[in-house]
């Protein structure tokens, strides 16, 4: 991962294609797994990696990118999230028969999709720092950082999170 | 219960936890069966989670993003510029503009940049609020105006077209001006009235020292702009008001149309017949505010009939008794000879009002020469004494005789006579 700050464009340029080949494919597994939709986890991508290419000229230059990264996307898919919710009210709307709320089935064994179920259980606030944690592999700190808040409160939530999936992967079964 | 949940964090985290901590926690692990199996079942939950598949990303969306992201950069980059050219261009515009409208300040008719200074003196007029405030700025619009024309005649710009407002006035020599400035009348306007005195308009080009005129109108008396055009003065004779404003009323022909006895005095032959010191009905204000200029004797009177009436408050304003005079026994009647190229008077119908009459004098003039020349016992019978106790007595007055261009004539002419547009 780059740490220098880069100073020129070409340099910046250089970073983002790195960043994007390194982190893009994760991210949008993320994504995908927040927002239950394939369609709408690559316009995130695609929204949150805008957004990072902007922002990448002020970037400190010790900043941690894949915490930086993984926060954009998370915003971004609280963001769409939030509009989709909003959307949900709107009386001709069937949340059911929405798909950009319905869940994106991939294919795979029962095994599988009874996690899945489990992890679409958990609020999201509670399935972002699992989903980082154990699938993504960042620290409790990279988390903190990624959610807003401290290490000791992704740890807290991180430890809710994971007590609440077992209940949820529990009743599955 | 706290013991539970310090330990219940620290296997959320286990990967993360410092070899002191790990020793720490396998120690309680062994020793715990409960937290052994939540540590087996985190563990199972981390396999669980990171085996599950997850679709590739469409090949498309990295395209699209490189599109928007690295292949825009040099669009975003000038991005930052954009403002700072925006600000450059609009001050350079600024700059344009501002120092366009400074130079064409002092431009005159002709120039290239006159029509801007036109159009700048068109904005401020439009922009400026108040009645009171817009018509002292088109006041000095229309001083601005003179001041040109007087400009290119000092320059002697023949040829340059001139537009301006101010009282048609005769000067002692004969001549016909505007404002102080000498006109010619084309022959075009012959015959057509219009009141010596009254404010009008003129278009025309600059041609040897005068302006020839192209179109005269007569502007309303609001909207006179000529210098002094204010109070209507006293200016008959035996004190009572005539002048110019009695050729207003009176439906006389002007200097032009000379009289059957052919005196160099327009009004002479009628005079008697015109009651004396017959009041104007419409003085021409700038005709004796200003006082700069010789009005020239009515035409041949037929009794003036008043085209407005006056109210008592303008009676009482004008003062009745006798004005003083430049000469004795100069007068022989009512000054009525500030009508020259008369309006209205004797065929309204036939005649419009708007329109100039030649004034026709008697010795030769560049343009309209007055006709009318009075038989010889009449020269100081008949001339406008009525405006020149009244100006004489508001304004000062250039030498006798002297009529210079721009400034206002004399009442009478350097003999001592009055002139008159036909006295040669």
């Amino acid at each position: 991962m780059p740490a220098a700050q880069p100073v020129s464009k070409a340099e910046q340029d250089a970073l983002f294609v790195n960043l994007y080949n390194e982190f893009h494919q994760p991210i949008f597994g993320y994504l995908f797994r927040l927002l239950r939709n394939r369609e709408g986890a690559e316009d995130a991508v695609q929204e949150a990696f805008l957004k990072a290419y902007r922002a990448l000229p002020g970037l400190d230059g010790k900043a941690n990118y894949r915490a930086w990264l993984y926060r954009i996307a998370t915003n971004t898919a609280y963001d769409r999230l939030r509009r989709q919710r909003l959307l949900s009210w709107l009386p001709l709307l069937d949340a059911g028969e929405d798909p950009a709320l319905g869940y994106d089935h991939i294919d795979g064994c029962d095994a599988s999709i009874q996690v899945q179920e489990a992890l679409d259980r958990l609020p999201l606030r509670y399935r972002a720092p699992l989903l980082l944690y154990s699938v993504y592999g960042l620290s409790t700190a990279e988390i903190g950082r990624v959610l807003g808040i401290t290490r000791s409160g992704a740890k807290m939530r991180l430890a809710r999170a994971r007590r609440m999936f077992i209940e949820a992967h529990g009743k599955g079964e | 219960m706290a013991r539970k949940a310090r330990w219940l964090g620290l296997l959320a985290a286990y990967r993360e936890l410092d070899p002191h901590e790990r020793s720490a926690v396998n120690g309680f692990l062994q020793r715990d069966s409960e937290a052994r199996d939540l540590k087996q079942r985190f563990d199972q939950q981390d396999a669980l989670l990171a085996s599950l598949d997850v679709p590739s990303m469409d090949p498309a969306i990295t395209e699209r993003i490189m599109a928007a992201t690295v292949a825009r950069g040099d669009a975003v980059r000038q991005a930052g510029w954009r403002p700072v050219l925006s600000a450059a261009l609009a001050l350079l515009l600024l700059i344009m503009v501002g120092g366009t409208a400074l130079a064409s300040s002092g431009s005159l008719p002709g120039d290239a940049l006159y029509p801007v200074k036109r159009v700048g003196e068109e904005v401020r007029l439009a922009l400026t609020l108040g009645d009171k405030a817009r018509a002292q700025y088109a006041d000095r619009l229309g001083e601005v105006r003179r001041q040109e024309v007087h400009t290119l005649l000092d320059l002697g710009r023949a040829g340059t077209p001139v537009e301006f407002e101010g009282p048609l006035e005769h000067s002692p020599t004969g001549e016909w001006m505007v404002a102080g400035v000498p006109i010619l009348l084309p022959n075009e306007v012959d015959e057509t009235p219009t009141i010596s005195g009254s404010p009008v308009h003129v278009m025309g080009e600059i041609e040897h020292a005068r302006v020839r005129v192209r179109t005269m109108r007569p502007l309303t008396s609001s909207a006179a702009t000529a210098p002094g055009a204010a109070e209507p003065q006293p200016t008959g004779a035996e004190g009572t008001p005539t002048g110019a404003g009695r050729a207003s009323e009176s439906p006389s022909r002007g200097p032009a149309s000379a009289s059957p006895q052919g005196g160099d005095e327009p009004s002479n032959a009628q005079a008697t017949s015109t009651p004396p010191a017959t009041r104007s009905a419409t003085p021409p204000p700038s005709a004796t505010a200003d006082g700069g200029y010789d009005k020239p004797k009515d035409s041949p009177a037929d009794g003036g009939q008043p085209t407005r009436p006056r109210s008592p408050s303008e009676d009482k304003a004008r003062p009745t008794a006798p004005a003083p005079r430049p000469k004795q026994g100069e007068e022989t009647g009512p000054a009525t000879g500030s009508q020259m190229p008369s309006i209205s008077g004797q065929s309204p119908a036939t005649t419009p009002p708007g329109t100039v009459t030649k004034p026709s004098h008697a010795h030769p003039q560049p343009g309209r020469q007055p006709s009318h020349v009075p038989p010889p016992g009449q020269q100081g019978s008949h001339t406008a004494p009525s405006s020149a106790p009244a100006a004489a007595g508001n304004t000062p007055r250039p030498p006798e005789g002297s009529a210079p261009r721009g400034s206002p004539a004399t009442p009478s002419s350097a003999n001592g006579n009055p002139t008159s547009p036909g006295r040669p």
